[in-house]
């Protein structure tokens, strides 16, 4: 197999002459690397490709060197940054921050990419900019729609009873635009794995794995005078999925778990002269999860957000910049375990002040943010970034900053556990990067530090059998992530483009509070030290062919790191052909996937069989009545 | 960058990614499969369940099912019980008890049954087997190994011990159910002190059970501290001590030739108590460590405490001599919660 890779990436060459790349695709080119628009300073963007179907966390484990953790397609999934865990990545959705209030994650799965426009990946962005949880870096997720009169859509089918419907239509009058979005999202999910809990290690089908998801999406904008403009956004999720029992267990529980999900957003944009901007925000999230088990009572759990932001920024001079806002987030939640409700309130002041020297060309920003919570004060998150154009092709980045996470509500309050004397998390971090840019070639080379004091975990408590949510260690997570692309112009209309990302990761205790000192020095556990990805495309005319390969390194499934429990790396290589179709104004896309095309037999989790080789045949449109 | 260059890269990188990959080969070998046997629960919904076998001698540990079958056992094993020439291994969350050779550990059998915890025979043709999510206790036939019939209790079932041809069977309810183990019928039920956890058989036609009381969970305090109850022949309590503490578990053995019980509220302290209900400590395990499982061993009038750690690393199984003189600790496997000596 080996040897095949080699011959088709290589006999990729004879087509390969230097010209221009004609803007043929739907499939929308994007910038791996990007300079401009970080959230943070100092820190890399990475930008996912987008119009990608399938969920967020479908596109981040295709196409990011994040460790994805889920149990199977469609169930629960979270993702591991920098080697620190789900609840130390902030979800940012358009500005607002998702993760809940109850358990401090959010199910990656349960975002369609359909109702994206943007999506990117910032490693290292911090507390300051983004607000409680962001320790390891943040997810940035925007609607950003070009405003013109469309319909589009998109229809998928694919193996296990995959299908995948969504469609759209935007209308622009005057200075109103209108948008909306539907969709469907289905799957059996009966894919076949080996069961080696039986001798003859048998071919099995997945059971009780079924995933269905509805949307609604209605985005709208308004402009006047050039000066205001009010954005409103509204998505409604409706997900219910089955919960597929871990291999060698019983299939009796039958669990299942419904989603009710519900984002609102209206932001009123001020453009009080061209160097200053009033930006006021009122969000408001929810979330219903209901779970079912045949032997447990239905587990009810609710919880709902409302954010208030105001942003004033303003260029105070040629050199200096000024963004300050305060928020405010109240969020409140009913469980099983604190029925009557809890609730609390997050208030936050930020200010950040960026210098920007003309020449050479410095940038030098000082940020923090600082909260309020239940009387008490969070820790300060100071945040200081730089950025030094060293030459024309190389930018040299580098941000320190202090971060926080408060307890989630389970961790505080949950009846038999819950530990209100809960202390929050304490980040601080230290990271350089280099940016290399030479015509069509990008390096971006980070090199990060994390230490992490107070981390949150669940542990036996005075007993065996007694758990608690405790301020249980201290650990430090230190290395490297790569980011490269590189676009190689063919012809007139076709290029090759290659793209990369890696990340090595040694994060480990070093300190865990209480007599037993053991897991000290240890790796956290589904922890891979090692993830990356690889990607070549050649687009030609109106085709493109692709292939990718994401590496997973080895990582224990134990806190003790022990060798039996090691669960083995495995690369899992992606093949996809596509072709454009053009009518005039009607604009659209063909594309079959092959997935794990080498049929590995692999697991994220242990005992929880992944799919073997499987397919998928999506058909996108784009009807554009501006188009001329 | 030169393409030829480039596409090697591609290639180098794609060729690296793949070679990672790792066939994982499980072989059989022959093992003298004497020793010490640790029933590791695993952790919940992770099927890492196993039967560890510690060698004394050759202070050697390892998994003794997957070494014998080139099988993983399942999720939550819950206990063991040696049966004539064969061990029934119950495997809760997989609903179904192993059963294997005492001579070589192969399986010899697999039975399907819903959720079970432990078995007990009860004859040579007949044993129990408990039921965590069934209101029911299944009879075992021994000859064919599977279900012969289902016996309603009309309460979950734990753990069970046999007096005088009848069977008394802990259910979560704070209730003892009696079984008469000839005729398989529902004879009586006995009500418990609060937080019924163990049951052990002392002899001379009575039993004990550790109740270990109300623990609020809210804030983890105790609202009533545990006890223990001497339970007779005629299905009465005969006597009950109050403890001093009460927990959410605990584990209890009875050692006949001191006559004492030694048990454990699952922190780090062992008591033992006499049957007129003197309780006095008979060890503190190091710190950090707490008890998970007791057992006896009379071959070697030993203590074997299991520790399960944080669920989510190698527990320990410590060992104490009845003067309680630390003299062996070896880590096991998830979850250790009670060994069984085969030597």
């Amino acid at each position: 197999m080996k040897a095949l890779l080699l011959i088709l990436t290589v006999s990729l060459s004879p087509f390969l002459h230097a010209a221009k790349e004609g803007d043929t695709s739907i499939w929308r080119s994007f910038e791996l690397i990007a300079s401009k628009g970080n959230v943070n300073s100092g820190s890399v963007k990475i930008n996912l490709p987008s119009a990608q179907d399938g969920s967020l966390a479908d596109v981040l484990n295709k196409n990011s060197a994040l460790f994805i953790k889920y149990y199977s397609p469609g169930s629960l999934a979270s993702t591991s940054m920098r080697g620190m865990g789900a609840q130390h990545t902030a979800i940012l959705w358009n500005g607002i921050n998702l993760q809940s209030c109850m358990n401090s994650i959010l199910d990656l799965n349960l975002l369609p990419m359909f109702f994206l426009d943007k999506a990117s990946i910032e490693t290292g962005a911090n507390a300051a900019a983004c607000g409680n949880g962001a320790i390891a870096g943040a997810i940035i997720l925007n609607n950003e729609s070009k405003e013109n009169s469309k319909t589009y859509g998109e229809i998928g089918i694919g193996s296990f009873g995959q299908l995948n419907m969504g469609l759209g239509a935007g209308v622009k009058l005057k200075k109103l635009f209108l948008n909306t979005r539907l969709l469907k999202r289905q799957t059996q999910n009966d894919f076949e794995y080996y069961n080696f809990f039986k001798s003859d290690k048998p071919l099995e089908r997945m059971q009780n794995n079924q995933f269905n998801q509805l949307g609604f999406m209605q985005e709208a904008s308004l402009s006047f005078k050039n000066k205001h403009t009010l954005y409103f956004n509204y998505w409604y999720l409706e997900t219910k999925r089955q919960l597929p029992s871990v291999m060698g267990s019983s299939l009796l529980a039958k669990e299942h778990q419904d989603d009710y999900n519900t984002l609102l957003l209206l932001k009123h944009e001020y453009k009080i002269n061209p160097k200053t901007s009033l930006i006021n925000k009122i969000a408001y999230t929810s979330e219903n999860i209901n779970y079912f088990n045949a032997f447990y009572p239905d587990a009810y759990n609710a919880a709902k957000s409302i954010v208030a932001e105001s942003e004033f920024k303003s260029q105070l001079n040629r050199s200096l910049e000024l963004i300050t806002s305060i928020n405010n987030t109240f969020q409140k939640a009913w469980t099983d375990g604190y029925r009557p409700g809890i609730d609390r309130n997050l208030s936050s002041l930020f200010a950040k002040l960026t210098w920007t020297a003309k020449s050479p060309k410095l940038k030098i920003s000082f940020a923090d943010r600082q909260m309020f919570y239940d009387s008490k004060l969070a820790p300060m998150t100071p945040d200081l970034g730089i950025e030094f154009q060293a030459s024309k092709s190389i930018k040299l980045k580098s941000n320190a900053a202090y971060s926080f996470r408060l307890p989630s509500f389970n961790d505080l309050y949950w009846q038999g556990g819950g530990n209100v004397n809960l202390l929050p998390e304490k980040g601080k971090k230290i990271e350089a990067s280099i940016e290399y840019k030479l015509k069509s070639f990008k390096l971006g080379l980070t090199g990060f530090f994390h230490h992490v004091d107070n981390w949150i975990m669940w542990i036996p408590s005075g007993g065996a059998a007694s758990w608690k949510a405790s301020n249980a260690k201290e650990i430090e997570s230190k290395g490297f992530e790569l980011a490269t692309e590189y676009k190689y112009l063919i012809s007139p209309n076709s290029f090759l483009k290659f793209y990369g990302r890696y990340q090595f990761v040694v994060s480990v205790n070093t300190d865990v509070y209480g007599a037993d000192k053991s897991l000290v020095g240890k790796q956290l556990f589904y922890t891979p030290k090692q993830t990356g990805i690889a990607n070549v495309q050649y687009l030609f005319g109106k085709n493109r062919i692709s292939l990718s390969s994401t590496l997973t390194g080895s990582r224990y499934s134990t806190a003790d790191n022990n060798a039996d429990a090691l669960l083995k790396a495995y690369a899992l290589y992606n093949f996809s052909l596509a072709r454009d179709l053009y009518y005039k104004s009607f604009k659209s896309s063909i594309e079959f996937t092959v997935s794990n095309l080498m049929n590995t037999n692999y697991y994220v989790f242990e005992n929880r069989p992944m799919p073997l080789r499987n397919y998928q045949l999506t058909f996108k449109f784009n009807i554009n009545y501006e188009h001329k | 960058m030169n393409i030829n260059k480039l596409s090697c890269f591609v290639a180098v990188i794609l060729i690296t990614f793949a070679s990672c990959e790792k066939d994982e080969n499980i072989t059989i070998e022959t093992e003298n499969y004497k020793g010490v046997f640790v029933v590791n629960e695993g952790g919940f919904a992770k099927s890492n369940g196993s039967i560890g076998l510690y060698k004394p001698g050759e202070k050697k540990y390892f998994d003794a099912f997957k070494k014998a079958n080139a099988l993983p056992l399942g999720d939550v094993v819950q206990s063991m019980s040696l049966i004539g020439t064969n061990y029934y291994i119950v495997v809760n969350n997989s609903n179904k008890i192993e059963v294997v050779s005492r001579n070589d550990f192969k399986s010899v059998s697999t039975i399907s049954t819903p959720s079970p915890r432990y078995v007990l025979d009860v004859s040579y043709t007949k044993a129990y087997v408990s039921n965590f999510y069934n209101n029911s206790i299944k009879v075992l036939d021994l000859n064919t190994n599977s279900i012969s019939k289902s016996i309603e209790i009309y309460h979950n079932s734990d753990q069970m011990a046999l007096m005088n041809k009848k069977v008394y069977i802990t259910t979560f309810d704070n209730k003892l159910m009696v079984l008469n183990s000839v005729n398989d019928a529902l004879v009586d039920s006995i009500v418990t002190a609060p937080g019924l956890s163990k049951i052990v058989n002392i002899g001379a036609s009575r039993l004990a059970v550790l109740c270990t009381g109300v623990v609020d969970w809210n804030n983890g305090s105790v609202i009533e501290n545990g006890k223990i109850q001497i339970i007779n022949l005629g299905n009465v309590v005969e006597s009950s001590f109050n403890l001093s503490s009460g927990s959410y578990g605990g584990s209890m053995v009875y050692v006949s030739n001191t006559g004492l019980l030694y048990f454990s509220l699952g922190n780090d302290k062992i008591y033992k108590m006499d049957l007129s209900g003197v309780v006095t400590e008979f060890v503190t395990l190091d710190a950090g460590r707490n008890v998970y499982g007791l057992t006896y061993n009379a071959a070697n009038s030993s203590l074997y405490v299991t520790d399960a750690g944080d669920f989510n690393s190698a527990g320990k199984v410590i060992v104490y001599d009845l003067s309680g003189n630390k003299t062996l600790e070896f880590d096991a496997g998830i979850a250790p919660n009670a060994v069984l000596i085969n030597e």
